[in-house]
């Protein structure tokens, strides 16, 4: 209930404010868990993803917006999980794990951090990772405009244009059930990230 | 097959290191080159293996295969 009123709000002020152009939005399966893996250009991604979405999006936040009883009841209820930053968080992860085996949809971006320029910035392991443990698709996603709207170390956003492209959905089940091996994980991720360069740079 | 052949056979899977790289004494970061994926990924490997739960505050405390297989092995004991 909290989520979807909140939502309502955002997506009201989002298309007026940031004249938010969700396209692609039929390649995020309509059910059970997946991962949303796109560019972070933004502090304020996950929240337009979330709104740009008509599923449930759960997303990883980092545990300092959780030290404060209202702001984490308010994450807690926008379905956010506390991240440890600075180093692997194993009960993130497997918090991670256990909510796209529920069959929910989570963002996780391959970079691990906002970019500071706004540019596309080297991958991590992490999103493969996840997706290969909880045995889900991940959509490759795009995310253009957000770094205008609120760039690192900005406080307010500013209007400006959004347009998210969700590319179709990537399914890596021959890498399922396999040992640990992190020429799987670079290729799951070079995967992900040559989607996104593509879905950056079109039209 | 002992606990430290064990963890051997684990971290040899996991790593990709060589047999002779692995002895009691030596560092997972250091030694054998594991970095923080590779410690998630061990970690869920020996708890399959010896069918146990490392908590996340002994877990930061797996700084070499000695340490990983007393761990191992006194746990064993406290549960049988």
């Amino acid at each position: 209930m909290f989520y979807s009123v909140i939502h309502l709000i955002l997506r009201f002020i989002s298309l007026v404010y940031i004249r938010l152009q969700p396209i692609g939005i039929e390649n995020i399966p309509k059910q059970g868990g997946v991962i949303l893996a796109p560019n972070h250009p933004s502090d304020l991604d996950s929240f337009i993803l979330g709104v740009a979405i008509t599923r449930h999006l759960h997303t990883m936040g980092k545990e300092e917006l959780f030290k404060r009883r209202l702001t984490e009841f308010i994450f807690r209820k926008l379905n956010a999980f506390p991240v440890k930053r600075a180093q692997i968080d194993r009960e993130a992860i497997r918090s991670a794990i256990g909510i796209l085996k529920n069959g929910h949809v989570i963002d996780m971006y391959p970079e691990g951090t906002v970019s500071k320029d706004g540019f596309l910035q080297e991958s991590k392991l992490g999103t493969a990772f996840i997706a290969l443990q909880a045995k889900v698709p991940v959509v490759p996603t795009a995310i253009i405009g957000t770094f205008n709207v609120m760039s690192k170390g900005q406080r307010f956003p500013r209007p400006h244009k959004v347009v998210i492209k969700f590319g179709r959905p990537l399914y890596f089940d021959e890498y399922y059930d396999k040992p640990y091996k992190k020429e799987i994980l670079h290729i799951v991720t070079m995967q992900i990230m040559s989607e996104i360069k593509i879905l950056l740079s079109s039209d | 097959m002992s606990v430290f052949e064990r963890v051997k056979k684990i971290i040899l899977e996991v790593l990709l290191v060589k047999e002779t790289e692995v002895l009691p004494e030596s560092s997972f970061t250091d030694d054998l080159g594991a970095d923080s994926l590779d410690y998630v990924a061990l970690l869920q490997e020996l708890e399959a293996e010896f069918n146990i739960k490392i908590p996340d505050t002994d877990a930061a405390k797996f700084k070499t295969v000695k340490y990983a297989v007393n761990y191992i092995t006194s746990k064993q004991k406290k549960s049988s």
